[in-house]
Order: structure tokens, then C-alpha cells, then sequence
């Protein structure tokens, strides 16, 4: 303690950071299981116990929104969370420097775009009228579509885009987990006789298996929080059937509606599965990877 | 099942740069050469070459009689063993071992037989399930080899491969690479910085520097008969002393003066004609000093040289004495039980029978004609 007592004083500040913005306000957490009223403040109002967290499960647009958090979480996994893989695993077979350089700038640069003007383009682009997409179809003879509109659109509209705009980024890792494999490994095998695809299969991907088991912990945990943003830049009244998830739902609810009472108690239901969901992924990844985040 | 490898006039650049300079070698079957020479010099270089690794920018390689210069690494039938095991983490050893073999679609049970021939001879029975996280350095080293022998390769490929273990271990790897060679009889082509390696394991060695040969030859002939002044300093430990000199005639004696107050008597028999005041440089080994008391003062051999000790190094049997004679640093191996302090006046003797003699301009060895 004494020997590093810079490095205390230099941890000081973050320490302070999280206490005020993340442990402090833990304490407004009782509110889920009160009557909130801002005359009374949040000490001073009624206790209700779990009254709100049965009006939300007795809540159609609270269930929905938990299965829409579930769906385009589960999409984005399967589809997302693969991408970034694939993405490192080709930029690493690119032979020529430049030309790999160029690549990794190129797929890096949408994740640097604010979630605004991603939403903007995406916007522009399926727009009925001057969407690009749209021209394309009508001079296919397709008669023009409003994506925006129509529930059935949205999550593929939104899982896709942000593979656009993340998959590079995300692949970052994935290819600092490759760049570390010892080359050694891939010069063996190829005196073995091993081809491109079977280093692939037999080298590059299990080596990175480590890194995946955590990223993939860290993706299961914050399974019910989606792009909040994203989705109320994108979403309106006609697609909530599958575009309102829990936080565009608590935003509406605490935000709009001023029911923070109830908002936080789908909060609190939120943080409870993410938690519970983070454990049950690091158990597995401990299992099978022999690596864990904790 | 061993082949023979020929190396004819081969070259590496990269870029401008060119660090394996038109190398002409030839292994025999069955023979254990062993390419040795200081960081740099291009003896990995040149086994990545053989092995297919590194393209060969100029002359030929034939393995077998057929040149393999375009040929993939799996199509040269050769085995490499890496300098850092080069084990696949995520495989057990059983796993690691028959990569090869199920990479190519060998059938199961050719598979497991050939993992339970290479795991008896490698003595890895117990630890097929492990994985190399699990293993030591020594246990790694032997899967490494595990994995090359299944292949029935015609040429072994080593890569320093015992330069990542400590210094016992180390010794009993070697034992046991000697002992693989004599069982197996393929040819190998083994790469090592270190000369003990070099001279315990190798038929025939050659000495790379700066990516060209020195010499070539088996482990005593460099020892007793090195082509110039590195291969003598290169080979033996502790390295051969090196004094420059000037050579002196009178009434017929040769001597090689040293100093003002040292000068070495030339066995005239063995010598070639030499001119007076010719520069070279004396080369003696530091086992083929003796010490003669402080207080010697008649010669006793051939030669004395007088000096003090400078550092004294005791390894047990022997030690090793760090001397000053006039400007020159010379080292001696002396008996380990007789005791020296620092600061001693010594008087060296010499029998001019262990002396070599090297050019000082071209550093290459003056021959001298062996002892009779």
C-alpha cells in the first residue's frame, strides 16, 4: 500500500466517479417498490412493495417489449456477433500490407459516425420516395416499400445497420487475438501439409476460442439492453410492435409519461436478469473455455 | 527411409539486403549435420529454406535427388521442430501429435498406432490426455518430437530446439535427440548457437557466419583443425585464446613474440616457410596451458609465459583462470583442487606440439603439420 500509494492516488478519481454515478444512485432504486411522489422525495414516499412489478408483468406492452429486447438480442448474436469473427479472420488471410490497410480503414470508419446521422442515412436511404433501396426496387419492378412503417422491416433494418456500422470496430479484438497466435503454429502445421482453410478451422479459430468465450459472456449479460438510441432514432408507433424494447419502454414510461416508479421497477427487473444472465455465461465460459471474465 | 539433401549455390535476400551468401552444402543420408554459428548468421534461415518455409531466392535445393525449390513444405517430406515447441494449445498431446497424420486423412487406426510407437519412444505414455499448458519445458519439447516422428519423415528438421530449456534438461534433450537419430537413422539437419550442442550431436558441422560457410567438418577436426581464427574461437569452450604476435627468427628458432617480456617458441618441424617480422596471431587453447609455481624459473616444455590472475572462475573439477600476460587476456584451465587467488603471479607453460598459428591480415590458419 505504501510502496504504490501513486497508483491509489491516481485510482482516487475513478474510484469517486463510480460511487457518485453508479453506487450513489443505487439508493434511488427504492423507488420501484414505492409510491413515488416528487413532493415526497424518495425517502418520503409510500411504500407499495411489488405492487408495480405486477402491473408490469401484467402489462402487454411491458411483455412485449421484453420479447422485442429478446428478439433483436438473440438476432443480433447470431448474426452480429459472428460477423466481427469472420471480418478478423479474413482481414488476417490478406496478404498485401496496403491493401490490408486499406481494408481495416474502410470497415473501421462507420463506427466513428454518430448514431444520429447512421439513423439519418438509413432514413434516406429506405425512404419510399428518394430512397436509394427504393429506386433500386422500382426500376426492378418492385413496387416501393415504406421499411420504416412496417413492423416486419425493423429488426432486420436494425440488426443490419449496425452490423454496418460495428462489425469492424468489433473486430479489433478478435484480430489482436489472432495477430497473437504464435506463427510458429501456422508453419508447422503448414509442413504438415495443412491448407489456408484448415488453419483456419484448426488453428486461427480455436486458438481465438478464449477471447470469443469472454466477448461472448460480456454480450450475453447486456442481452436486454439494445441500442437505446439507435431504436428511438429509428422506431415509431407503427413498428413498437417490434421495435419497443425494455429501455425505449422505460424512457417512454419514466421520461415521458413521468411514472418513474414504475419505470424504475422494469429497471430493476432488467438489472436482475442481466446479472443473472452474466453468471450463467461466465459459468459456461468456464466450463468449456477454461477462460472466464471473472 | 533417409534422404540426402543437397544445397547448391543458394542465396536469400530480402530486398537489397542478402544474408545467406551462395551456400553449397551436402548431407548424406542418415547423417546428423549440425548448422551452428552466432545470431544472425543464417543457419535458421537456411533450414527454413530446406524445410520450404522461406522462399530461395537463388540456386537449388534437392532433397532425394529432387529439386524442391517450387515444392510445397508438405511435399518435401520433411519434419521441423521448432525453437518454441510450436504445440497447438487447444490439443491434448495425443492430439498434437497426430495432427499431421489426420490433417492428411490417415485412418484412425494408423493413427493411434503411430501415436502409441512415437509416445513409447518419446516415453509419453502417461501424458497423451494432458494439455501443453500441463506440461514442462523438456515434456513439451518431446511431443514437438512426437509430432515429427509420426510423419516417417526422410529429413529431420531442428531448430534450436533446446534453446528454451534450462541447462540440465537441456543436456538430457540432447541425450535423447542423440538417441532418436541412432533408432530412427533419418537424416538430420539440426540448427543450434551452441557449440557443446553442435560438437556432442553432430557427424559433420557446419560453422556459419554472416551467411556464409566457415568450414565444415566433424566435431574434432574443428576442434583440432579450424579453417581461421573464428571457427577456432567459435568452437571449444572455454573459446581458444587468440594473442596476436610477430614472428621472430633467430639461428634457425621460430618465435612468436608476444610481448616484450613473453615469446612463444615455434616447433620449427611443423611449421611452413615463414618470413621474420611476419604478423600472425597464436592461437592456444586454454586446456593446453599449464600452470608452472610462482617461483618457476627454468621452462618446463617448450614455452613459459609469466602473468597474474585476473578473475578466477571454479566450475569443481576444474577451473577457469582469467590471466594477464603483458596487454593480452589469456584463460587457462587449470585442476579445480589447486587453489588460486587474485592478483597471483603465474608462469604458463605451453608444449608448442597445441599451438596454432593463423594469418593476422587474412585470419585464415597457417597449416602446421601434426605433432609427431
Amino acid at each position: 500500500m505504501r510502496r504504490d500509494h501513486m497508483l491509489y492516488l491516481m485510482l482516487l478519481p475513478v474510484i469517486v466517479w463510480f460511487l457518485i454515478f453508479s453506487y450513489l444512485p443505487l439508493g434511488g432504486l427504492q423507488i420501484a417498490f414505492k409510491q413515488f411522489s416528487l413532493f415526497k422525495g424518495i425517502t418520503g414516499s409510500d411504500w407499495v412493495g411489488t405492487k408495480h412489478f405486477i402491473n408490469l408483468f401484467q402489462s402487454d406492452q411491458f411483455l412485449r417489449a421484453v420479447k422485442n429486447t429478446l428478439v433483436i438480442s438473440f438476432y443480433s448474436i447470431v448474426f452480429a456477433f459472428p460477423i466481427p469473427i469472420l471480418l478478423a479472420v479474413m482481414v488476417n488471410e490478406i496478404q498485401s500490407q496496403g491493401y490490408r490497410k486499406a481494408v481495416q480503414t474502410i470497415v473501421y470508419l462507420p463506427h466513428f459516425i454518430s448514431v444520429v446521422i447512421v439513423a439519418g442515412l438509413v432514413v434516406s436511404f429506405l425512404s419510399p420516395a428518394t430512397g436509394v433501396v427504393n429506386n433500386i426496387l422500382s426500376h426492378m419492378g418492385v413496387p416501393r416499400i415504406y421499411f420504416l412503417t412496417q413492423p416486419e422491416w425493423f429488426r432486420s433494418i436494425y440488426i443490419s445497420s449496425n452490423i454496418w456500422k460495428e462489425a469492424g470496430f468489433n473486430s479489433i479484438v478478435f484480430l489482436a487475438s489472432i495477430m497473437s497466435i504464435n506463427p510458429a503454429l501456422y508453419e508447422s502445421a503448414q509442413v504438415d501439409g495443412a491448407t489456408r482453410w484448415q488453419m483456419i478451422t484448426r488453428i486461427t479459430l480455436p486458438s481465438i476460442v478464449p477471447t470469443i468465450a469472454v466477448l461472448l459472456v460480456i454480450r450475453l449479460g447486456s442481452v436486454l439492453e439494445v441500442g437505446f438510441e439507435y431504436i428511438i432514432l429509428l422506431y415509431q408507433p407503427t413498428t413498437y410492435d417490434t421495435a419497443d424494447v425494455i429501455s425505449t419502454y422505460i424512457y417512454r414510461l419514466g421520461m415521458q409519461g413521468a411514472r418513474y416508479d414504475v419505470a424504475t421497477a422494469a429497471g430493476v427487473f432488467n438489472a436482475g436478469v442481466a446479472l443473472i444472465l452474466v453468471l450463467a455465461a461466465n459459468r459456461l465460459s468456464r466450463k468449456f473455455a477454461r477462460t472466464g471474465v471473472f | 527411409m533417409a534422404a540426402e539433401v543437397s544445397i547448391r549455390n543458394v542465396y536469400k535476400r530480402y530486398e537489397a539486403h542478402t544474408v545467406v551468401h551462395g551456400v553449397n552444402l551436402d548431407i548424406k543420408p542418415g547423417e546428423f549435420v549440425v548448422l551452428v554459428g552466432p545470431s544472425g548468421c543464417g543457419k535458421s534461415t537456411m533450414l527454413r529454406m530446406i524445410a520450404g518455409l522461406e522462399e530461395i531466392s537463388d540456386g537449388d535445393v534437392y532433397i532425394d535427388g529432387v529439386r524442391v525449390n517450387n515444392l510445397a513444405p508438405k511435399d518435401r517430406n520433411v519434419a521441423m521442430v521448432f525453437q518454441n515447441y510450436a504445440l497447438y494449445p487447444h490439443l491434448n498431446v495425443a492430439d498434437n501429435i497426430s495432427f499431421g497424420l489426420r490433417l492428411n486423412g490417415a485412418k484412425k487406426d494408423v493413427v493411434k498406432e503411430a501415436v502409441r510407437t512415437a509416445s513409447e519412444i518419446l516415453s509419453l505414455q502417461d501424458l497423451l490426455h494432458r494439455k501443453p499448458a500441463d506440461l514442462s519445458g523438456g515434456q513439451r519439447q518431446r511431443v514437438a518430437m512426437g509430432r515429427a516422428i509420426v510423419r516417417q519423415p526422410k529429413v529431420f528438421l531442428f531448430d534450436e530446439p533446446l534453446s528454451n530449456l534450462d541447462a540440465k534438461l537441456r543436456t538430457q534433450m540432447r541425450a535423447e535427440i542423440k538417441r532418436l537419430h541412432v533408432r530412427l537413422g533419418t537424416t538430420v539437419a539440426y540448427v543450434t548457437h551452441d557449440q557443446i550442442e553442435a560438437m556432442t550431436l553432430a557427424d559433420r558441422i557446419v560453422v556459419m557466419r554472416d551467411g556464409r560457410i566457415e568450414q565444415i567438418g566433424a566435431p574434432m577436426e574443428l576442434f583440432h583443425r579450424p579453417a581461421n581464427t573464428f571457427v577456432a574461437a567459435f568452437i571449444g569452450s572455454p573459446q581458444m585464446n587468440l594473442l596476436p604476435a610477430t614472428l621472430s627468427i633467430r639461428d634457425g628458432a621460430v618465435f612468436a613474440v608476444l610481448d616484450e617480456r613473453n615469446s612463444l617458441r615455434l616447433d620449427e618441424s611443423r611449421l611452413p616457410p615463414l618470413t621474420e617480422g611476419q604478423e600472425v596471431i597464436v592461437g592456444i587453447r586454454p586446456e593446453h596451458l599449464a600452470i608452472r609455481g610462482s617461483d618457476a624459473s627454468s621452462q618446463v616444455g617448450t614455452t613459459q609465459l609469466t602473468g597474474e590472475i585476473d578473475i578466477v572462475e571454479p566450475l569443481g573439477a576444474q577451473s577457469i583462470l582469467h590471466t594477464r600476460l603483458g596487454e593480452a587476456a589469456v584463460t587457462v584451465m587449470v585442476d579445480g583442487l589447486v587453489r588460486f587467488d587474485i592478483g597471483q603471479p603465474i608462469s604458463l607453460t605451453i608444449d608448442a606440439g597445441h599451438v596454432h598459428l593463423f594469418d593476422a591480415e587474412t585470419q585464415l590458419t597457417i597449416p602446421l603439420k601434426d605433432a609427431s
